[in-house]
């Protein structure tokens, strides 16, 4: 995909937010009747500048040839990305049903240092498991500890 | 409000120069690494503010702002590469001095004009502060509306490749910020049943998404591999007299620039620096020396990114208005301590007030000693691997997100708003000026909603108050430089 492309992608979806927000506000304008401006006369005016603004966006887009936008959107490391963005969400699941956030971290942050490894050997998944209990016990005695911050 | 009457113990006490002392160190670490910027570094210090009282918390952060703009500084002349957007003009003359066997020589350029720089700014806060809240004191809504108009203006113009996306930001930052419970009627806006959402979309949720998330997703995708050399050598950062004498113009024409150009909020430390260095370019009886390693096109640049520090709190402590996200998340920290920066400041707590004046001064005394002291080890920190500074960002980010507040949901956001903002950066949307929109959203609904209130939905209420109707006149103005400068590039192109 095109920069150019990824960018009708977004304002497509900023058409269809500021469709859904316009629409929302008049929901919450039918059982609230404010003084003066009322809840929803600036969220509306939002709405339609974004809608409005994005389809300028859209037009000028269309009619501009610059090279730089027709330049693939490339994402490099995408599968290390992508597998960072997955192991985050699974380790906010994790952590907010055990309820334990330093074991959990650790877990986290080995998985996420042997991810990034270039080789990963024996020998580099003993040193990352060390780093990864040192860098949590600094983490409790700096934060459990020393400034007291509840983290469960 | 007296400045001299000032308890100064109360400064000089253990907590706060031991935050003084470890927010200018984690700020000079951070903003040597490359990509990481002084937003990180405030965001990753934010959790440790919780606990302590307010002047400390406050000082930590600024001291870790002022810190990693003098650390950016670093990876530009050692390694070439900046460590913050801000140290990119820096580059030029001071990687090129750095690869004359002169790295050490660079960095005390830096170093030096990044102090007189904080001071600059440190003053400028000092005497610009008190005057413009006692003028907001005499504001009320319709002034209140027509400053957040301006700020708005002002970031949507200045930042960003495109205006039109930049005001698409502007508009998306708008919008969020009208998230949650409706403060006039109790209406339940766009918060789709979440009880987390009643007092809005957390600050530091999104700002730790937007900022470090998003820096992170960058540095898996380009520089994961990355492992830096800081060379062998030792870099001693001393300047003598005659040396320090050379640059003593552009370093106070920089500090001038970045001061005043950390008033108006979006700029920031890149654009001033870039003023300061193309300034001291222009005015150079030896242009043709700049990117050769000139001494001038170090001190000018540096001078400006850390005097824009003392220039940006202005507003924020003057008026409650957030110059750049840095001070955006200085904000979250006063309000977490349950302090309103705005005119009452000065009033409702003249000694935080005072504290923080003499405390910046401070900061950047310790940036100093700290700088001169740490330059050299700091210099080697920058060749940790990513593959482990990645994983320790992101858990950092993490605790700050959940400290804030204690909600598994602000996780989710933060993830959530990282990956966005990683395309939309990518496709060139200004993050800057979607989250001060946020940040001002409230003040510019809210003082609009009271205005109508005020004068029975008359809108002539803009332009009947003496006040009102300068800053008015002062948008306009705006507006219409901006559409002239249009006009003559259209021209330009069209020729």
């Amino acid at each position: 995909m095109t920069t150019r492309h990824a960018n009708w992608v977004f304002l497509a979806g900023f058409i269809l937010v500021g469709a859904f927000y316009v629409y929302d506000s008049l929901v919450v304008a039918a059982s609230n009747e404010g003084a003066g401006l009322g809840p929803v006369k600036f969220p509306i005016v939002l709405g339609l500048m974004l809608i409005a603004l994005s389809l300028a966006d859209v037009f000028v887009s269309v009619r501009k040839r610059d090279v730089e936008d027709d330049e693939l959107l490339e994402v490099r490391n995408a599968e290390k990305l992508l597998m960072t963005i997955i192991l985050t969400g699974l380790y906010f699941t994790v952590w907010s049903v055990t309820g334990q956030f330093y074991p959990t971290t650790a877990i986290f942050f080995f998985v996420l240092v042997m991810l990034y490894q270039p080789n990963r050997t024996l020998r580099t998944a003993a040193t990352v498991a060390v780093v990864s209990a040192l860098f949590t016990t600094a983490l409790y005695l700096v934060f459990g500890l020393a400034f007291s911050v509840q983290m469960t | 409000m007296d400045f001299l009457s000032y308890d100064f113990t109360s400064l000089f006490s253990a907590a706060n120069l031991i935050a003084i002392v470890f927010g200018t160190l984690v700020g000079l670490i951070i903003g040597a690494l490359p990509g990481l910027g002084a937003t990180v570094a405030v965001v990753l210090l934010l959790p440790l503010t919780y606990s302590m009282e307010p002047l400390a918390s406050i000082l930590l952060l600024i001291a870790a702002y002022q810190g990693a703009e003098y650390g950016g500084s670093i990876s530009s002349i050692v390694l070439g590469i900046p460590g913050t957007p801000a140290a990119v003009a820096t580059v030029l003359d001071g990687n090129a001095m750095a690869k004359k066997d002169m790295a050490g020589k660079a960095l005390a350029y830096s170093l030096s004009s990044s102090t007189i720089g904080g001071i600059i700014g440190g003053l400028v806060l000092l005497f610009l502060a008190v005057p413009l809240a006692r003028l907001a004191v005499r504001f009320s809504d319709p002034e209140f509306f027509l400053i957040g108009i301006a700020g708005l203006l002002a970031v949507a113009a200045l930042s960003s490749k495109s205006k039109l996306k930049s005001a698409i930001s502007v508009v998306l930052g708008l919008m969020v910020g009208t998230i949650g419970l409706d403060t006039f009627t109790g209406a339940l806006r766009f918060t789709f049943g979440r009880l987390e959402l009643l007092e809005g979309v957390g600050m530091i949720a999104l700002l730790t998404g937007m900022f470090a998330f998003s820096e992170i997703f960058f540095m898996i995708s380009n520089d994961l591999d990355k492992r830096y050399s800081a060379g062998s050598k030792k870099l001693s950062t001393g300047l003598t007299w005659p040396e320090f004498c050379g640059v003593f113009r552009s370093t106070m024409i920089g500090g001038a620039i970045g001061s005043v150009v950390g008033l108006f909020p979006g700029m920031g430390a890149g654009p001033a620096s870039w003023f300061a260095y193309i300034h001291a370019k222009r005015s150079s009886r030896f242009p043709e020396a700049f990117g050769e390693g000139n001494p001038d096109g170090i001190a000018a640049p540096e001078s400006a990114n850390n005097a824009v520090v003392g220039g940006s709190l202005v507003p924020l402590l003057a008026l409650g208005i957030p110059g750049s996200p840095a001070t955006a998340i200085i904000l979250g920290a006063f309000i977490i301590h349950g302090i309103q920066p705005g005119p009452n400041l000065f009033t409702n707590s003249a000694d935080l007030a005072k504290g923080l004046f003499y405390g910046f001064l401070l900061t950047t005394v310790a940036m100093y000693l700290a700088g001169r002291m740490v330059t050299n080890l700091f210099a080697r920190a920058l060749t940790v691997p990513n593959n482990y500074l990645i994983p320790v960002v992101l858990v950092l980010s993490i605790v700050g997100i959940y400290a804030s507040k204690g909600l598994y949901f602000d996780l989710w956001v933060a993830l959530g708003v990282g990956v966005l903002s990683y395309f939309l950066k990518r496709l060139h949307y200004s993050l800057p000026s979607f989250i001060l929109a946020f940040i001002l959203s409230p003040i510019i609904e809210e003082s609009l909603r009271r205005s109508m209130l005020l004068s029975d939905g008359s809108y002539s209420i803009f332009v009947t108050r003496p006040y009102a109707l300068t800053i008015l006149l002062m948008i306009i103005a705006f507006i219409a430089f901006s559409l002239w400068g249009v006009r003559k590039r259209w021209l330009a192109a069209s020729d």
